[in-house]
């Protein structure tokens, strides 16, 4: 129950973030990019530091919370069929399998297993 | 105000995703869940998409996009890539994009 209180918790407040960032750059899908990367990026490296720090209840929060609500696959479905077209998706895929290729190894190398 | 709608969707989505997720991942290592959540929500996202209510909010922003995740679904082909599960990561990537493009289309148009 905790796990899930934590879940929520993580993806109101990542899901606020997307909503600010879709109001701040408005059209074309570019708060919705931006939130795709960044959590991304971010979900890369916490998947580390959580693997070598044994983080468990905070994973909840961060993970499957935060970042994945801070991220939408729906979002980019929807604006690939109703306003982007494919290029879109192109961009959000390979920019992403980017981020991970390039943040999770370097995550991997840098942060160290606690003693 | 509108935020309130956001809070209330993503406070019942995000949860709804962990728990199934959870649940199939007892059966299968394989992102099941994932697969099954980014379908749905491309769905119920469609059918709010061009929503001027606060339905936009509340389902479209709210509950869709915290229900499905970018994050998850990438770390998985990527982690499946790395345990050379190449046709697994393949699959995911392809099967995943092409039903939820559907799966979105079928929203808009019932909408």
């Amino acid at each position: 129950m905790k796990a899930v209180l934590l879940v929520s918790a993580g993806s109101i407040a990542g899901s606020l973030f997307r909503f600010a960032l879709g109001a701040l750059f408005p059209g074309d899908g570019l708060g919705t990019l931006i939130a795709n990367l960044a959590g991304v990026a971010l979900a890369s490296h916490l998947l580390v530091v959580m693997e070598r720090r044994g983080i468990t209840e905070l994973r909840y929060l961060l993970l499957p919370g935060f970042c994945a609500g801070m991220t939408t696959f729906s979002g980019v479905t929807a604006l690939v069929i109703e306003e982007t077209g494919f290029d879109y998706l192109l961009l959000t895929a390979v920019l992403s399998i980017a981020l991970v290729a390039v943040v999770l190894p370097l995550s991997r190398k840098f942060v160290k297993v606690r003693a | 105000m509108n935020a309130l709608y956001v809070v209330i969707g993503a406070g019942i989505g995000g949860p709804a995703r962990f728990l199934i997720d959870t649940y199939l991942r007892r059966f299968s290592p394989k992102p099941y869940g994932i697969f099954l959540v980014n379908v749905l929500g491309s769905f119920f996202l469609g059918l709010t998409f061009n929503s001027t209510s606060h339905w936009h909010e509340l389902i479209a922003i709210g509950f869709a996009g915290a229900f499905t995740t970018w994050s998850t679904f990438m770390l998985d082909i990527y982690l499946a890539w790395g345990l050379k599960r190449y046709k697994e990561a393949v699959a995911n990537l392809v099967i995943s994009l092409g039903i939820g493009l559907i799966a979105a289309w079928f929203g808009l148009q019932l909408a």
